[in-house]
């Protein structure tokens, strides 16, 4: 009997542990978790590492959107915009000892630097952005915040085209920035540019 | 015999006194580099160095990217839903394999900014993100701004990305 007992009442115990600890009693909370999916990448937009120009030349940078895109838009656009720049001022563009004109007084075109161009040289050397190729080179000349390059209804590549602000026509009919010789040479000019990325209707 | 003792006395002390002063000589000699303490984060041109130790390798399904080999893949997003009530969430943060150059990533939400981590490699991805403090619920713009360094001592900024996205606080 007593042992029957004990295995009656061990067996109660285990039942008791074994209550889901979660049951509530009338009136108690329950707490319902929240569960979501992890957010992960949809798409994915590739932009030019660096800017880097040639003295002479018009310089491309491909723009690529992919990764299915395609079914993530489901009949959006991708825009790639305009969000920040390194800039500078007109007179910064100038050499030392060169004077800029009356009316050079504009803030805010892109620059690319050289911090170690030594007194005679640029140290800044002004550019545009060209975003359809028919376009004058002075379209894009200065940091206008939320300017759209491109929309992408697809995966799909489009270029920027990049140039040194022009100054005059050399020998050779090329186009060259004022005063060519003042481009320290063998020496690196960068800069920088935040794309903006979003999808829109 | 006293004196004898005396010496013997003097002779220890000054021998342990010795071994004790080439002992800290060599461990300054051979141990301690005052630049041990910055090289855990070195500091160059004013941006403090430190890679996140959240950040793990991605093993997701990475979108497939067409482009080159020579500029930055930047990920992008459509609607993203967080809890609210916790400054702890989940969303991968990737920086792909194959950039040429670290992540830092920020979120911002109406301007203000949420969540910032430290340098994050190529291939790597951060998917627990500490908040500074609890989302609002409701719908949001959300930016999250990633800031690019190149690989090399000189951390050098290159080009970057602000991707706007949806995000559904619940």
């Amino acid at each position: 009997m007593k042992k029957f007992a004990s295995v009656i009442l061990a067996l109660a115990f285990m039942l008791s542990l074994s209550v889901p600890v979660f049951a509530a009693g009338p009136g108690e909370k329950i707490e319902v978790g929240f569960t979501y999916e992890v957010s992960e990448p949809k798409y994915t937009v590739e932009i030019p590492a660096r800017i880097e120009l040639d003295v002479k030349e018009w310089v491309a940078f491909p723009i690529t959107v992919s990764g299915g895109a395609t079914e993530t838009l489901n009949g959006r656009k991708i825009a790639i915009t305009l969000e920040d720049a390194a800039v500078g001022n007109i007179k910064s563009y100038f050499p030392d000892g060169v004077e800029p004109g009356a009316s050079a007084a504009y803030d805010d075109f892109f620059v690319v630097s050289n911090a170690d161009a030594p007194n005679g040289f640029y140290k800044t050397l002004r550019y545009h952005i060209i975003h359809e190729i028919s376009m004058i080179p002075s379209s894009i000349g200065r940091l206008e915040r939320g300017f759209t390059f491109f929309e992408f209804t697809e995966d799909g590549t489009k270029s920027l085209w990049f140039v040194l602000t022009y100054g005059a026509l050399d020998s050779e009919d090329n186009l060259v920035p004022f005063y060519a010789s003042k481009i320290y040479p063998n020496s690196q000019y960068s800069g920088w540019i935040v794309f903006g990325v979003k999808i829109v209707d | 015999m006293e004196s004898i003792t005396l010496k013997a006395r003097h002779v220890i002390i000054i021998a342990a006194v010795l071994i004790a002063a080439i002992g800290v000589g060599a461990y300054f000699i051979f141990f301690h580099n005052p630049a041990d303490i910055s090289d855990n984060n070195p500091s160059v041109g004013g941006i403090v160095f430190k890679l996140d130790e959240s950040a793990k390798e991605y093993t997701g399904r990475e979108p497939e990217n067409k482009g080159g080999t020579s500029g930055i893949k930047i990920p992008g997003y459509d609607t993203v839903r967080l809890p609210s009530g916790t400054t702890d969430v989940k969303m991968i943060l990737l920086n792909p394999e194959g950039n040429p150059c670290y992540f830092v990533f920020e979120l911002v939400i109406n301007g203000e900014r949420y969540y910032k981590s430290d340098f994050v490699e190529p291939s790597m991805c951060i998917e627990d993100l500490k908040l500074t403090k609890p989302l609002p619920k409701g719908t949001h713009t959300a930016i999250l701004k990633i800031s690019t360094y190149s690989l090399d001592e000189s951390l050098s900024q290159m080009n970057g990305a602000n991707v706007e996205f949806e995000l559904i606080v619940v």
